[in-house]
């Protein structure tokens, strides 16, 4: 069980590539291939985020709220004359403090995070709606989308940013005390603050740098785009979700890790990419999101047990 | 003259109503060993989370080495050198036992070294000549060897001050002795050790003083060695009801059969406990016997064999209770009680569905049902609408009991029936269990503590290598000549 567990992931997603390679060999080209790891960047970096967040035990479930509030945000800076590096800063800065909200009320005010991000979720969209009166904002200039779209090593710009980010997050979870005491309190929260930790400064974190890539995930949106839309991030909750838990993270807390949601992510590209190449409709894509969620949960239960 | 390190002075704390603690005067010296004894609900556990920082007092002060001090959160206390081992252990079990006993110490430096918590954590199981793999999740490790882990941690803090809250309540008798020396060897390196206890001879055995805690005072301290055991006995409060004359019932009528039962360590046992009879279960390693009366109550997977009550299979632990068989689990603060619930409802529980109209619960009846055990049993506690967790572990238990007595169980599975409680407490429970064996009922116990199934048991079931290795009746096991 621990083996599925550890592997089954992917080598569900060699067996995916495979199947949809099989019925169009056009999924399996090295150009598609690489277009996947582009597409899913931007899901990707929030998924990262989702899964220090779950790691603790909470949920996050503003993310894709808070996408689209930040990408308003930055291309609102951009069409009133500022600079693109301000831009991005003050984008990026709106999503810490959006975060720094979640954070302080899960964590100092002790609310559940399921509470508190639902709310900013429906108050962070509203804002964004307002700020957009409910359309998109276009005419950006080029600049941001030249680096979205600058393709290095034969990739994209942002699939290496999601690649790095998971390394570095990989080896922060791993090999940093921050990292080890987000697992405590994850795993057994009064244990760690009776250890001495303090707990609300890790919890505060989570969703602090959660905020932060949520706002990088929409710089990169934006930048493909070359606009801005105020329906943007929609069910990105989900999707991330998704992608944490098939990457075996618990949402119970306490167990997981960053590298499998890289791959729970490629799984849910992979799925989407194919569904489209094989002109499957969207719809199904959501019914499946859906089940994949549960099963996943279930497999962890009952994983959870068998040990 | 020791230099004095750690000093309270009316330290007080209330919860609602109910004083837990009320102007404790305290004093400990460098490299003294302090027991603190006292009956369930005096105060002991609010004293000792008080000085780990876990409850902040309403009133009163702490003086470290003369300086006042403040502890807001069990990292204050621990900043200020005092460590706790609690009760609960206090673990992060999905985390290996390397991490856990490097969890506060980690800090030190923003890159954390698996190796060199594992190194660490050699060495201290080294100097407590424990034996356990620091790179095992606590969640697989044995009761026991959760508390030596939770020993070691606290040990890893380098603190100056450790308390000990009931160590070796969770221990059999040979870790008693590690422990003993660990003792010794903490006092001789100067450091303070606070050992709560409620085992008298533990007091004798490794303290220099004791303090006494009777209602939520401490009402004498003194060295260990003007003050004999006796004189200690005495503030303990050792109300056991009257043992009703054990009428000898029938003891032939099989009740409990269990044939070639094997799981995933044990093997092919196969033995019966007849009505009115209770069997004791011991084993040469503590977990088999757990997991003997687990599988009975279905809890753990059965690979074959059958148990069978009346002749009805017992499957699942629905199907147990369906046949009045009712179960008492060791951790009963997360598998027993509710503790949310109020004790009437805690009392209850299992006759919600009797005790209903129209799918109505009635509440009157169930109070009632209630305060006849509540007095029946003796168990201390406001009221019966006093929420659950509000009363000491040893009425607790008691409540655990009426709900299965009220429920009218034949056969009873106890895994500890008295782990955590005090002498008083236990007694009145030991009396409980043996009249209701008297009146027929049949009960199926395991225990660290072997005095305790010496006391309660008709026969004993030993368990070695997870096989049967004898059936012998408890006076012929504790006395072979």
């Amino acid at each position: 069980m621990k083996f599925v567990r550890d592997y089954g992931l992917v080598a569900l997603l060699g067996v995916l590539i495979v199947l949809f390679g099989l019925l169009n060999p056009v999924f399996v080209s090295p150009q598609n291939l690489l277009n996947i790891l582009d597409q899913v960047s931007i899901i990707g970096i929030v998924a990262l985020g989702m899964t220090l967040v779950i790691l603790t035990g909470g949920i996050d479930l503003s993310v894709g709220s808070i996408v689209a509030f930040t990408g308003i945000v930055l291309a609102k800076a951009l069409v009133s004359g500022f600079s693109v590096p301000t831009s991005v800063i003050l984008c990026l800065a709106t999503g810490v403090g959006l975060g720094s909200i979640n954070g302080f009320f899960v964590s100092y005010g002790k609310l559940p995070s399921f509470i508190v991000t639902l709310g900013l979720m429906s108050a962070a969209r509203g804002a964004t709606l307002y700020l957009a009166e409910g359309r998109s904002i276009s005419g950006l200039p080029i600049g941001l989308n030249q680096v979205a779209n600058f393709s290095v090593l034969g990739t994209t710009l942002p699939a290496l940013a999601f690649i790095l980010l998971t390394i570095v997050l990989t080896a922060f979870t791993k090999f940093t005390y921050w990292g080890k005491y987000i697992y405590a309190v994850g795993g057994n929260e009064r244990a760690a603050w009776l250890s001495g930790i303090q707990i609300q400064r890790y919890k505060m974190f989570v969703y602090v740098v959660t905020g932060l890539l949520c706002a990088v995930s929409a710089v990169v949106l934006v930048g493909k785009l070359g606009s801005a839309q105020s329906q943007a991030g929609n069910m990105y909750e989900l999707n991330a979700i998704a992608a944490v838990v098939m990457g075996g993270t618990s949402l119970s807390g306490g167990k997981g890790s960053i590298y499998g949601t890289f791959f729970g992510v490629l799984v849910l590209g992979v799925l989407q990419n194919g569904f489209s190449i094989l002109n499957i409709s969207i719809y199904y894509q959501q019914i499946l999101l859906g089940l994949i969620i549960i099963v996943a949960v279930y497999l962890d239960k009952k994983s959870f047990q068998a040990e | 003259m020791k230099k004095n390190i750690l000093r309270t002075e009316n330290l007080t704390k209330s919860f609602g109503s109910v004083t837990a603690l009320s102007k404790a005067d305290f004093s400990i010296n460098e490299g003294e060993i302090r027991a603190i004894v006292g009956a369930n609900g005096a105060g002991k556990s609010t004293f000792a989370k008080i000085l780990s920082g876990e409850i902040t007092p309403d009133d009163g002060d702490v003086y470290l080495n003369d300086q006042p001090v403040v502890f807001s959160s069990p990292k204050d206390s621990l900043d200020c050198g005092i460590s706790i081992v609690p009760q609960d252990f206090g673990l992060i079990e999905s985390m290996s036992v390397a991490e856990n006993i490097s969890l506060r110490t980690m800090q030190n430096s923003l890159m954390y070294r698996n190796s060199t918590s594992i190194h660490r954590a050699q060495q201290i199981f080294q100097s407590m000549s424990a034996d356990i793999n620091p790179q095992k999740t606590v969640g697989e490790l044995s009761v026991s060897e959760k508390q030596l882990v939770a020993i070691a941690k606290a040990l890893n803090t380098k603190s100056q001050i450790i308390i000990f809250d009931e160590p070796t309540s969770v221990l059999d008798s040979n870790s008693f002795a590690v422990i003993k020396e660990l003792l010794n060897n903490l006092r001789e390196s100067g450091k303070s050790i606070i050992y709560v206890t409620h085992k008298l001879d533990e007091v004798f055995d490794v303290a220099d003083s004791v303090s006494v805690f009777v209602h939520s005072k401490i009402v004498l301290t003194s060295a260990v060695s003007d003050i004999t055991k006796e004189e200690l006995f005495k503030y303990f409060n050792i109300a056991a009801p009257g043992v009703d004359q054990v009428l000898p019932s029938d003891k032939s009528v099989p009740r409990l059969i269990i044939r070639n039962l094997t799981t995933q360590y044990l093997e092919d046992v196969s033995f019966t406990v007849n009505a009115g009879e209770s069997v004791g279960v011991v084993s040469d390693n503590h977990a088999r016997s757990v997991e003997l009366i687990k599988s009975v109550f279905g809890i753990i997977k059965k690979r074959s064999g059958t148990v069978a009550l009346n002749d009805r299979l017992l499957t699942t632990p629905s199907v147990c209770v369906a046949n009045k068989v009712g179960f008492i689990p060791e951790d009963r603060r997360h598998d027993g009680i509710f503790d949310l619930f109020r004790v009437f409802e805690n009392i209850s529980f299992l006759n919600f569905r009797t005790r209903s109209r129209w799918g109505f619960l009635d509440q009157a009846s169930l109070v009632l049902n209630a305060k006849q055990y509540v007095e029946a049993l003796r168990i201390n506690c406001e009221s019966v609408y006093q929420p659950i967790r509000h009363i000491s572990g040893g009425n607790q238990q008691k409540v655990l009991l009426a709900r299965w007595m009220s429920y009218d169980f034949d056969l009873l599975l106890l895994l500890e029936p008295t782990a955590g409680i005090d002498l008083g407490g236990k007694s009145e429970i030991h009396a409980i269990i043996l009249k209701l064996r008297s009146n027929g009922k049949s009960f199926l116990i395991t225990s660290s503590d072997k005095r305790e199934l010496e006391r309660m048991c008709d026969k004993i079931l030993v368990i070695k290598n997870g096989k049967v290795d004898k059936f012998t009746t408890t006076e012929r096991y504790f006395s072979p000549n």
